[in-house]
């Protein structure tokens, strides 16, 4: 694999190990993003090349996280049993409120009844 | 060059053990995710603070990862990717991703003075090998100029941009790419059986 010129700009290998490596900027990052979603080739590469610089990963020495960390995890993940408990609670559920948007966010952490 | 990857001939306990864990997780089993978790945060975590430099940015973005990996857990593919890495990229990514956004909001970049040391990341020959893969990749590394081999690894450990980096070394950024480009090329060459 000798020097080649600069030409080489477009080889969207490279773009891949850049992407993995981290040094594209917001815009280039997002285009990057969108390009492995829609084009499988691409996603390939970007896999190699996790793989290829992943090791680094191990020197990075483990640092047990605080306990709220998992709290916030399960919490935000909690199945949805507490809404069925609220309707009995309540009665006559009233079919309006049954249905939180499918996506998780923070404020369904506290808003179940 | 297809997917050829490490080629890891023991599936050794531990790996089996977190590929099965994301499997259970595709599978909707609760009690995985938090195995899993308490298998490998305290390693996710270690990645986000080297990436972020503040805990509570880590945390925050250690709890988003482990909510990915509960959503994205059926694309696992254990065939192209180490779960570890699997899981550590997640994490990385998201890191990477909050460090963009933080930095967009503060409108003048946070440099430390561009130019003394011409130092990316200094220690690099001091790192012991961990693995095989590890060793292989340290060895590819070697081959490179120092100083060029210092800063494949500050972008990596670091997450900077091509300017942060170009700043940092006192080039610029044109160069800071063509340099990351040929290190990018040669390491691909020497990883996949070149020298």
């Amino acid at each position: 694999m000798s020097e080649r010129p600069e030409a080489e700009t477009d080889d969207p290998n490279l773009l891949a190990g850049e992407y993995v490596l981290g040094v594209l900027d917001h815009d280039a990052r997002r285009e990057a993003e969108r390009r492995l979603a829609a084009d499988p080739a691409f996603a390939r590469d970007v896999a190699a090349w996790s793989e290829r610089l992943g090791p680094l990963l191990e020197e990075i020495a483990p640092v047990s996280p605080p306990e709220h960390v998992w709290a916030g995890v399960a919490a935000a993940l909690a199945p949805r049993p507490p809404r069925a408990s609220c309707r009995t609670e309540r009665g006559s559920g009233a079919p309006g409120r049954l249905s939180p948007p499918g996506r998780w966010r923070p404020a369904s952490l506290r808003s179940r009844c | 060059m297809e997917s050829a990857h490490a080629p890891s001939e023991v599936a050794d306990l531990a790996r089996a053990r977190l590929v099965a864990g994301i499997r259970r997780c595709a599978a909707g089993e609760r009690a995985a995710l938090q195995e899993l978790y308490r298998d490998t945060s305290a390693k996710l975590y270690g990645v986000c603070l080297r990436i972020l430099g503040d805990r509570t940015e880590a945390e925050d973005v250690l709890q988003e990862t482990y909510i990915a990996v509960w959503r994205q857990a059926a694309r696992f593919d254990p065939q192209r990717a180490s779960p570890i890495t699997w899981l550590a990229t997640i994490a990385r990514n998201r890191a990477i991703d909050r460090l963009r956004s933080s930095a967009r909001f503060r409108s003048s970049e946070p440099i430390e003075a561009a130019n003394e040391t011409a130092d990316c990341a200094p220690l690099a020959s001091e790192v012991v090998a961990r693995s095989q893969e590890h060793a292989a990749l340290l060895r590819c590394l070697g081959e490179l100029e120092p100083q060029q081999a210092d800063c494949v690894r500050t972008a990596f450990f670091e997450g900077l941009t091509y300017d942060a980096l170009a700043k940092r070394m006192g080039v610029p950024p044109g160069t800071m790419k063509s340099w990351m480009r040929r290190s990018l090329m040669r390491l691909r060459g020497c990883l996949e059986g070149g020298a």
